[in-house]
């Protein structure tokens, strides 16, 4: 035992093998987090989506009992003879909650369990590839399209850094200095996949929709890029870890109510910050492909959009992709404007000098918290807004978004001059 | 082909701004959103709702008493009063059937039944649900007024040979229908 | 980074991006060499990167592989370039490819061997013969302490800017200030330049695609 202990410290002792091994650790926490967020977020959509439209929305699939027949059939209830074991009668309080919540059929999971279910049966299903497209580049298409976001997800701080005995660990994949543009250049090849997708499936409306694709994500990777410069100059620095410590000692760039935020000069920043952050947020709904941007599958007049030809698990890494990117770009707007994992109001830094694991822990806890709101306010505003047209779209682009994020580079330069 | 130019509406330049609608429409939703979790969701009584937003629960819950008497549901054979059965097997049916779900091969009438007119009965009487298309065409032919469709709606399978009703069957869904046949009611 | 593997990433990476500039030429398919090139172009983003210029890196691969190849597929695309069939003129156009070739690569070859981290021009082969040396052919901006030595040892003929900048390995993010500050203080008239070269390409582009309108 002691010798495998000693073994464990000499390893992590030396600085490549306690790099990589932390480096493992960290990039296998984030690529399930995201995916399970991938699964999560199908099921915010079409829950939310169902109670927006006064529906419950998918609420049946739980583990149904009769499943296991150690617990018994569905007539026999297993449920029933626990609560008899237990005492409770079969009409009262407790066992009518219990079939209220539909308990003696089934474990509940609120309907959970409908996204994976979803994900297996379309793994299940017959795997179609036409005839007339393109093989190598129809194969290549999906994985181009999933791909992107989750590498992109290197460089997202997901809590802050802690301590060991070993040397210091970063709570990020990749501290690298680049962290936004690294996620705008990643997540901008996922465009290959779209375009790849229309043309190689060799039919009209995928091609049209692959089209469209690479002209809205090219124009409003330019607005993205833009938009967000205004910020990059108020923290000076390109690093998202350290965008974010700034944010947690001196509030954060939208709600800055501690430490230095707390003065004229820092709200006055706040008017170039709410604009940003409002064409920043609807750049990533372009970007993601979502509605009321999403041009490219629109299906009242594109059928399916690029993926109209594709079936199976292909559609399935086309859906996962699209997701996977939503997550990836709340997960940025979170860390950008929203204090990413920062808990606020100087919490941090005295739950740090407590116990700095406690810390990373809750950081961690709150970034996923405000993750899910903001996944929350994408599915919100897509089952709100209608689609807009085409030309609306790129017109909104090249005629709004690039002048006014010109105009706010140059308005937050003035405040800052003056300020300094 | 004439040319008629639409009237667009006038957008006022707080409309252009788009941000403010975009809040109003973003607080519409939202308020369904929170009145469907409280489960206080418009016209939910009109739905019968139950639960989260105005929805049925289905299997649990079912409407089967608002169903109009009209309903056309699943064709079912049925017995008159005396517990004799209708179908003389003449096999109109089966020759209106639009999508061919009939098939009736006749047969003798048992010994001891109490039709005194009839000649013959049905040996098997066989519908497919999964072809019939409840238009009722059947009953509209039928001279006896031995097949009606019931009110059944909830046809589930898990095979298709399930799917295939049998003259048994088609019975238990019947029933007993009682009044006269016009056919045999000397006042009509 | 241990210069001796910074130095082999080096080689495998200049050798994928040499192999799949290869393929540009050698593909048929219009679409299969512009995905090649954007191959190419990953590859060149990540010598930037080992040399520790991450941030060129990346805006390698934002404005060429993410934006301008992609309108070259959009076009590509849009027009259906079949595969090009190639039977008339081989010869003509193989000599003037050679000739615009060759100066190009003079052009490049003799840049290169001036820079001051080429000692007496000798760089590309002794980073040959003396096996993975890179204390003798540093880059332009690199993170390796003994380069930035060595550069601030040499000086630099005129026309390529005097002595290049150096990067200070101990502060992060110095590489995006470092290049800010050049482009525009000592590259500043270039950059201008080239600005108005680009706007003007722009200009005749609309004017070229814009079509009058008859109503």
């Amino acid at each position: 035992m002691d010798t495998i202990l000693k073994w464990c410290s000499d390893v992590l002792s030396n600085p490549t093998w306690f790099y990589l091994l932390t480096t493992i650790a960290k990039l296998v926490l984030v690529f399930a987090v995201i995916l399970a967020f991938v699964v999560l977020s199908v099921w915010i959509e079409r829950r939310v989506a169902g109670w927006i439209q006064d529906r419950p929305g998918p609420n049946r699939a739980g583990l149904p009992l009769f499943l296991f027949r150690r617990f018994g059939s569905k007539e026999e209830q297993p449920l029933k003879k626990l609560l008899l074991y237990l005492g409770c009668p079969p009409d009262g309080l407790i066992a009518r909650l219990c079939r209220w919540l539909r308990l003696d059929r089934e474990v509940p999971t609120f309907g959970l369990m409908q996204p994976c279910l979803d994900g297996g049966k379309l793994f299940l299903k017959q795997e179609i590839t036409p005839s007339y497209v393109r093989k190598l580049y129809f194969i290549l298409a999906p994985m181009l399209v999933l791909g992107p976001p989750l590498v992109s997800a290197a460089v997202i701080p997901f809590a802050s850094w802690v301590q060991t005995p070993f040397g210091e660990i970063n709570m990020c994949v990749a501290n690298l200095n680049i962290g936004p543009l690294w996620v705008f250049a990643v997540s901008g090849l996922s465009v290959y996949g779209l375009t790849l997708a229309g043309w190689s499936s060799n039919s009209k409306y995928p091609f049209l929709g692959g089209l469209r694709a690479t002209a809205q994500l090219i124009s409003y990777e330019v607005a993205m890029g833009l938009s967000v410069i205004p910020l990059l100059m108020m923290f000076g620095t390109l690093n998202l870890q350290e965008i974010v410590q700034s944010q947690a000692q001196n509030g954060w760039t939208l709600l800055p109510f501690w430490g230095e935020g707390l003065s004229v000069q820092r709200w006055i920043l706040c008017v170039p910050m709410l604009i940003s952050f409002i064409m920043f947020a609807t750049c990533i709904f372009a970007e993601a492909n979502r509605t009321p941007f999403d041009m490219a599958e629109c299906e009242t007049d594109l059928v399916g959009g690029y993926h109209t030809e594709y079936s199976s698990m292909k559609f399935a890494s086309f859906f996962m992709g699209e997701y996977a990117a939503m997550v990836i770009g709340s997960a940025l707007v979170v860390t950008l404007f929203l204090g990413g994992w920062s808990i606020g109001f100087g919490i941090d830094e005295a739950l740090a000098s407590y116990n700095e694991w406690l810390a990373v822990l809750c950081q961690l806890v709150i970034f996923l918290f405000k993750l899910l709101a903001f996944i929350f306010f994408f599915v919100w505003v897509r089952w709100t807004l209608p689609r807009f047209r085409w030309d609306q779209v790129m017109k909104l682009c090249w005629l709004v978004f690039v002048e006014l994020a010109v105009l706010n580079i140059a308005l937050t330069a003035v405040i800052m001059y003056f300020i300094h | 082909m004439a040319y008629i130019p639409v009237k667009r509406p006038k957008f006022s330049i707080l409309d252009r701004i788009y941000v403010v609608e975009l809040v109003k429409g973003l607080g519409i939703t939202l308020k369904h959103l929170v009145l469907s979790l409280l489960g206080k969701s418009r016209s939910k009584k009109d739905f019968n709702g139950a639960g989260v937003g105005a929805c049925m629960p289905f299997p649990e819950q079912r409407w089967d008493s608002h169903l109009p008497s009209y309903y056309r549901g699943a064709p079912s054979l049925v017995r008159g009063e005396d517990g004799r059965e209708r179908c003389v097997s003449c096999q109109l049916c089966e020759f209106i059937c639009p999508a061919r779900a009939i098939r009736v091969v006749p047969g003798s009438v048992a010994p001891g039944a109490t039709a005194a007119k009839q000649e013959k009965a049905p040996a098997e009487f066989e519908i497919d649900m999964l072809r019939c298309i409840y238009c009722g065409m059947c009953q509209e032919v039928c001279p006896e007024q031995a097949i009606f469709l019931s009110q059944q709606y909830l046809i589930t399978l898990t095979d298709r040979k399930q799917a295939v009703r049998n003259k048994e069957q088609l019975y238990r869904l019947g029933g007993i229908r009682k009044g006269l046949i016009n056919k045999w009611n000397q006042y009509k | 980074m241990n210069p001796a593997i910074s130095a082999l990433l080096f080689y495998l990476f200049a050798l994928a991006a040499l192999v799949s500039a290869i393929g540009v030429i050698v593909l048929r398919n219009p679409v299969s060499s512009a995905l090649s090139l954007a191959l190419c172009f990953g590859f060149v983003a990540a010598i930037f990167f080992n040399m520790g210029a991450a941030f060129l890196g990346i805006t390698q691969i934002i404005v060429y592989a993410g934006a301008i190849l992609v309108l070259f597929l959009f076009i590509i695309m849009m027009l259906d370039v079949k595969s090009e069939d190639h039977t008339s003129g081989l010869l003509r156009h193989s000599v003037v490819g050679v000739l615009v070739a060759g100066m190009l690569a003079g052009m490049i070859s003799s840049a290169a061997l001036r820079l001051p981290g080429a000692v007496g021009g000798s760089c590309p082969w002794h980073a040959f013969t003396e096996s993975l040396c890179s204390e003798l052919c540093p880059a332009a901006a690199s993170t390796d302490p003994s380069a930035s030595e060595l550069q601030a040892s040499i000086s630099a003929p005129a026309p390529y800017g005097g002595a290049l900048p150096t990067l200070d390995p101990a502060k992060r993010g110095a590489d995006a200030k470092l290049l800010g500050q050049n482009l525009f203080s000592h590259y500043n008239l270039t950059l201008v330049i080239l600005g108005f070269a680009l706007l003007a390409g722009c200009v005749g582009a609309v004017s070229v695609g814009r079509r009058l309108r008859r109503d």
